[in-house]
C-alpha cells in the first residue's frame, strides 16, 4: 500500500485512467463513492419497481395481480433492497466522496479494501436478486425475517438469501473501519475533532454504530443458517430454543440500523442548512452529543418494536421510558436547525428545498415515532400501516430527501455543473406533494386497523387505499425523472464555480470543480 | 498510542508512515470489536 | 426438562413482577381509568377534526381517520393516550413549524435578510431539553397506569386458549371443554382467489367474516392465553384495544371484559406466511344466558359428530364430506386443485406418496412432517374429516388409488 501511494505522491497530477477496468481495479475515494452511489441507484429502482407491484395490488380490494406468496416476496424484497440496497449504499457513496474532501485527506485510509467493501455489493445483490428465480420463490417473510417462518418454513432459497445478507454485513463493516481509520488519522493539520464539519461526525458516529451492530445481524443469520441445515435449535421452541430470542437478537441490530439509516442524513441537512440561511450552524456541540446521545440510546431501546411479544411488564415499562427519551436528543436536533434558520439569510436552491422537506416531513415521522414509543398505544398501532408511515416518513422524507438534498447539494462539486434549477424544482415539488398522497393516508389505514403486509383488505380501507396507490405511482415517475436531470448534469449546463454556493463553508469549497481525480496531496492548512 | 494520539490532536502529516501504522492498529482494533459482538450475539442465546 | 424450560417464559406470573399491595397503591397514586374533563375536550376536539375533513372529502361515510374508542375500559384508556399524545405532538409540531415557517418567509434573502452570526445560546438550549424532557414525564405517568391494567391477567372468570395456525385459528375453552377452529368464510375465500373476478362488494365484511366465530359472555372477566402451532401469529380484535403475540412453545395472555352484546371483528397482525391477511377473528359477545345457550349446543354437537365416527361410510359421502374438509384445511398450501407450491408446498395430484400405501399417507397427514410446514392434523381433525379428506386426496385431481379410509381406522390410531 506504501508504494502506491509514494507513487501517486511523485505524479500526483495525473487524471484518471481510462476504460472500464478504471471501475474495476480503482482504489480512489471519488470513483468508488461514484460506483456505490450508482449502485445505490440502481436497487432503488429496482426495490422501487417492487413497491409498484405491491401498490397496484393495493389499488383495489380483490386479489388482480399477484398471488399472495409473491406479493409477501415483494414486501421482503422492497424492504431488504432500500434498507441494505439503497440507502446503506447511498450513505457510503456520500462518506466517501466527502469525508476526504471535508477533513482535508488525500483519499480513505484503506483504500484497497474500499474497492472490495465496494466490489462485494454488486455480487451479494444478485445473490439476493436471483433468490427471486429460484424453486419456490425468495425470500417471503417480511425484511425482519421473524423465526421460524424464515426457518422451518421457508422455501430453499433463503440459504442464499443468508449468504447475501453475511457479504452485505461484510462490506458494511470494512466501508465503516475504513471511515472510523479516515477520520480518526487522516485529518489535515488543526482539524480537530470539534473542528470537523458535522457530515463527518454523524459518519463517525454511525460507522461505530454499524460495527457494533452488523457483526449481530450476522449472528443471527448464522443461527438461522444452522437451525436450517445443521439441527441446531437456537429459535426453535422444540429443542428448547425461543423464538423471541431471534428477535431481541434482530432488533438489538435493527433499531441501530436505523440510526445508521438517518445520522448521516442528520449530517447532510446540518451542512446545508446552514449554506444557505448563510448563518454558522447553531449549537454545533450540541449537535454533536445529540448525535452521539442518540446512538448510545439506540442500543438500549431494541424491544419498543416487540411490545406484543409478551415480555414481562417490568421490560415493557423500561423500554417505554427508554424509548420516549430518544424524543429529547432528536427535538433538540430539529430546534437546532429552526434556530439555524431563525434571522438567516435564507435562498431556496433545490438542495435547501430538500433539505428544509426533510426537517418539516421527518419531524412528523418522529412524532409518530413517539406515539408509538407509549407501549399501551402501541398495543394498537404494531404491526398496522400506521408503522408503515412512520417508518416510510422517516426514511423515505428521511433518509432517502436527506440522499437527494446531498446529491443536488454536491452534484456541482462532483460534475462541475449546476443541475437544471427548473427541472430540479419541478422534481422537487413533484415529490414532495406526491410523497405525502402516498404515505400520509397510511396513518389513516393503520389506526382504521389495517394490518401491515397483507394482500388484500376490507371494503372500509379501500378509499385510502386507492389515494396512496396513486401518489406511489406519481412518487415513483418522479424518481425516474431524477435519473434523468442527474445524467442531463453529467452531460453539461451551466459551469459550476468552485465555491458552488455563495459563501459556502468548508474544505470541499475550496477545490476546483469539478473535483480535480487527487486532492489535497499536500495537506491544506486549517485556521 | 498513535491512535489515542490522533485523536487528541491532529498535528499528523496524513503521508506519514506512522500514519499508516495507525491506520493498520484501527483496522486491527476495530476488526476484534466487530468479531467481539459477532461472538457476544450467540452468548445472548446462551443462559436461556 | 427442555419442555419446561421452553413453556417458561409463558407463566402468568412471571408477568407480574409487583406484589399486589405496591399494585393498589400504584393504581391509586396514578388515578387509572378516570377521563378527565381535558381529555373529553381533547376526544370532541378530534372527532371534530375528523368529521370536517370527511365532510370536506364530500364522502363523509367511506373514510376512516382515526383509531376506534373500543368498546372496553382499558380499549378506551389506550384511546384516551393516544389522543393525548396525538395532541402534544400536534401543539409542538405547530410551535416548531410556525418558527421555521415565519423564518422561511421573512429571513430571505430576497426580502433583504442580513444573516445574524449568532450560533449557540446555553439558556436556549437547557430550556429546549429541559422542556421536552418534562412532557415526557407527563405522557410516562398515565401510559404506565394504562399498561399495568392491561397486562393485569389474574383473577379471570374465563379462560380460552387461542392458537394460531397457518391459517386458521383454534379456540379451546378450558373451562368448558368445547375446542373448534375458526378459518375464512368460504364464500370471502373464494372472492379472494387471485383473479376470481368475483366482486369483494358482494359480501359483508369482505374478508373479515369466519365460519365458526368464537363466542363469549358479556361481564366477565375472560382470559386468553395464545400460542401457536407452527410460526408466530398476532391475535387482534381492535376493539378490545390490544393485540398480543402467538408464539409457537410459549403461551402469552392478555384479558378483556365486554359490557355490550355484539359482533367485534379482528385479523392476524404478524405475517405469517402465505394467507397472512386471509385469517380473520370474529369474536361474539353474548349475554350470559344466550351464551350457556351456545355452550350447550356446542355440546351438543361435538357429541353428535363423535357417534358418526363409529359408522361405515360410503365412498360418495367421504368424498363429498373431504373435499369440504380440503378446501378448509389444505387448500391454503396444496391449492384447490391439489397442485401445490412448487418448492414450497408440493403437490398431491399426480402424487405417488398420495397414491401409495395408504398408512404412510394417514401418518404423515395424521403426524404432519418435521421440519415443515405440514401440520399435525390429528389433534386439529376429527376422525370423520380425517378419513374423508384422505380419501379425497387419494381420489381426487385425476388420483385414482381407488381405497377408502374409514374413520373407524383413524379412531384406532389415537
Amino acid at each position: 500500500m506504501s508504494t502506491a501511494t509514494a507513487a501517486h505522491d511523485d505524479h500526483h497530477d495525473h487524471g484518471a485512467p481510462a476504460g472500464l477496468m478504471r471501475w474495476v481495479y480503482t482504489t480512489n475515494h471519488k470513483d468508488i463513492g461514484t460506483l456505490y452511489l450508482w449502485f445505490s441507484f440502481v436497487m432503488f429502482m429496482i426495490g422501487g419497481s417492487f413497491a409498484m407491484v405491491i401498490r397496484a395490488e393495493l389499488f383495489m380490494p380483490g386479489m388482480q395481480v399477484v398471488d399472495p406468496q409473491f406479493f409477501n416476496s415483494m414486501t421482503t424484497m422492497h424492504g431488504l433492497l432500500m434498507v441494505f440496497g439503497a440507502i446503506m449504499p447511498a450513505m457510503v457513496g456520500l462518506a466517501n466522496w466527502q469525508i476526504p474532501l471535508m477533513i482535508g485527506a488525500p483519499d480513505m485510509a484503506l483504500p484497497r479494501m474500499n474497492n472490495w467493501s465496494f466490489w462485494i455489493l454488486p455480487f451479494a445483490g444478485t445473490m439476493l436478486l436471483s433468490t427471486m428465480f429460484m424453486e419456490g420463490g425468495g425470500p417471503a417473510f417480511g425484511w425482519t425475517f421473524y423465526a421460524p417462518l424464515s426457518t422451518t418454513f421457508a422455501p430453499d432459497s433463503t440459504d442464499f438469501f443468508i449468504f447475501a445478507i453475511h457479504m452485505l454485513g461484510f462490506s458494511s463493516i470494512m466501508g465503516s473501519i475504513n471511515v472510523i481509520a479516515t477520520v480518526l488519522n487522516m485529518r489535515a493539520p488543526g482539524m480537530t475533532l470539534m473542528k470537523m464539519p458535522l457530515f463527518v461526525w454523524t459518519w463517525l458516529i454511525t460507522a461505530f454504530l454499524l460495527i457494533a451492530v452488523m457483526p449481530v445481524l450476522a449472528g443471527a443469520v448464522t443461527m438461522m443458517l444452522t437451525d436450517r441445515n445443521f439441527g441446531t435449535s437456537f429459535f426453535s421452541a422444540a429443542g428448547g430454543g425461543d423464538p423471541v430470542m431471534f428477535q431481541h437478537v434482530f432488533w438489538f441490530f435493527g433499531h441501530p440500523e436505523v440510526y445508521i439509516m438517518i445520522l448521516p442524513a442528520f449530517g447532510v441537512v446540518s451542512q446545508i442548512i446552514p449554506t444557505f440561511a448563510r448563518k454558522p450552524l447553531f449549537g454545533y456541540a450540541s449537535m454533536v452529543y445529540a448525535t452521539a446521545s442518540i446512538a448510545f440510546l439506540s442500543f438500549i431501546v431494541w424491544a419498543h418494536h416487540m411490545f406484543t411479544v409478551g415480555m414481562p411488564v417490568a421490560g415493557e415499562l423500561y423500554f417505554m421510558y427508554a424509548t420516549v427519551m430518544i424524543a429529547v436528543p432528536t427535538a433538540v436536533k430539529v430546534f437546532n436547525w429552526a434556530a439555524t434558520m431563525w434571522r438567516g439569510s435564507m435562498t431556496f436552491e433545490p438542495p435547501m428545498l430538500w433539505a428544509l422537506a426533510f426537517v418539516f416531513l421527518f419531524t412528523l415521522g418522529g412524532f409518530t415515532g413517539l406515539m408509538m414509543g407509549v407501549a399501551p398505544s402501541d398495543m394498537q398501532y404494531h404491526d398496522t400501516y400506521f408503522i408503515v408511515a412512520h417508518f416510510h416518513y422517516v426514511l423515505v422524507t428521511g433518509a432517502l430527501f436527506g440522499i437527494i438534498a446531498a446529491v443536488y447539494y454536491w452534484l456541482p462539486k462532483w460534475t462541475g455543473y449546476y443541475p437544471d434549477d427548473r427541472l430540479s424544482k419541478l422534481h422537487f415539488w413533484w415529490s414532495a406533494i406526491s410523497v405525502n398522497v402516498l404515505f400520509f393516508p397510511q396513518h389513516f389505514l393503520g389506526l382504521a386497523g389495517m394490518p401491515r403486509r397483507i394482500p388484500d383488505y376490507s371494503l372500509q380501507f379501500a378509499d385510502w387505499n386507492m389515494v396512496s396507490s396513486i401518489g406511489g405511482f406519481a412518487f415513483g415517475l418522479g424518481q425516474v425523472f431524477f435519473f434523468f436531470i442527474i445524467v442531463k448534469t453529467i452531460r453539461g449546463g451551466e459551469k459550476a464555480t468552485d465555491e458552488c454556493w455563495e459563501d459556502a463553508q468548508g474544505l470541499e469549497w475550496t477545490i476546483a470543480s469539478p473535483a480535480p481525480y487527487h486532492t489535497f496531496v499536500t495537506p491544506p492548512e486549517i485556521k | 498510542m498513535i491512535l489515542v494520539g490522533d485523536v487528541m490532536s491532529s498535528d499528523v502529516d496524513p503521508n506519514d508512515p506512522v500514519r499508516k501504522a495507525g491506520n493498520r492498529r484501527t483496522v486491527v482494533i476495530l476488526l476484534l470489536v466487530a468479531v467481539g459482538f459477532y461472538v457476544a450475539s450467540f452468548l445472548f442465546l446462551a443462559d436461556r | 426438562m427442555l419442555a419446561s424450560k421452553s413453556w417458561r417464559a409463558g407463566h402468568t406470573n412471571a408477568h407480574w413482577p409487583l406484589d399486589s399491595q405496591t399494585r393498589i397503591f400504584a393504581l391509586q397514586l396514578l388515578n387509572i381509568g378516570e377521563i378527565t374533563p381535558v381529555t373529553r375536550i381533547k376526544n370532541l376536539l378530534g372527532t371534530l377534526f375528523g368529521a370536517v375533513f370527511a365532510i370536506a372529502s364530500g364522502d363523509a361515510a367511506a373514510y376512516v381517520f382515526n383509531m376506534p374508542k373500543g368498546v372496553t375500559d382499558i380499549s378506551r384508556q389506550v384511546y384516551g393516550l393516544h389522543m393525548m399524545i396525538f395532541w402534544i405532538s400536534v401543539v409542538a409540531c405547530i410551535a416548531v413549524f410556525a418558527v421555521m415557517i415565519y423564518s422561511i418567509f421573512m429571513h430571505r434573502k430576497d426580502k433583504g435578510a442580513v444573516a445574524s452570526t449568532f450560533h449557540e445560546s446555553t439558556t436556549v438550549e437547557v430550556i429546549w431539553t429541559t422542556l421536552p424532557m418534562l412532557v415526557l414525564i407527563a405522557v410516562a405517568v398515565p401510559a404506565t397506569a394504562t399498561l399495568l391494567a392491561l397486562e393485569d391477567t389474574r383473577n379471570a372468570d374465563l379462560n380460552i386458549q387461542v392458537t394460531g395456525f397457518q391459517w386458521k385459528w383454534r379456540y379451546t375453552y378450558l373451562d368448558e371443554g368445547i375446542e373448534f377452529f375458526s378459518t375464512l368464510d368460504a364464500e370471502h375465500n373464494k372472492i379472494r382467489q387471485v383473479r376470481s373476478g368475483l366482486d369483494p362488494a358482494s359480501v359483508e365484511h369482505y374478508l373479515m367474516e369466519v365460519d365458526n366465530p368464537i363466542v363469549v359472555p358479556i361481564n366477565q372477566k375472560i382470559r386468553f392465553l395464545i400460542t401457536s402451532n407452527d410460526v408466530i401469529h398476532n391475535w387482534w380484535v381492535p376493539a378490545l384495544g390490544w393485540k398480543q403475540d402467538a408464539v409457537p412453545g410459549f403461551i402469552n395472555d392478555g384479558w378483556t371484559e365486554l359490557s355490550e352484546p355484539g359482533t367485534y371483528r379482528g385479523k392476524c397482525a404478524e405475517l405469517c406466511g402465505k394467507d397472512h391477511g386471509f385469517m380473520p377473528i370474529v369474536l361474539i359477545a353474548k349475554t350470559e344466558a344466550d351464551y350457556a345457550t351456545w355452550v350447550d349446543e356446542q355440546k351438543a354437537s361435538a357429541a353428535a359428530e363423535a357417534n358418526s365416527a363409529d359408522r361405515v361410510w360410503d365412498m360418495a359421502d367421504l368424498m363429498s364430506k373431504g373435499e369440504q374438509v380440503y378446501n378448509t384445511s389444505c387448500a391454503g398450501c396444496h391449492q384447490v386443485s391439489g397442485a401445490g407450491l412448487p418448492g414450497v408446498f408440493p403437490a398431491i395430484a399426480g402424487s405417488a406418496f398420495a397414491m401409495g400405501d395408504p398408512s404412510a399417507h394417514i401418518d404423515v397427514v395424521f403426524n404432519g412432517a418435521t421440519g415443515t410446514a405440514m401440520q399435525a392434523f390429528g389433534a386439529q381433525l376429527s376422525d370423520v374429516d380425517l378419513a374423508a379428506v384422505i380419501t379425497y386426496e387419494r381420489n381426487a385431481f385425476g388420483n385414482d388409488a381407488g381405497d377408502m379410509v374409514q374413520p373407524a381406522t383413524i379412531k384406532a390410531l389415537r
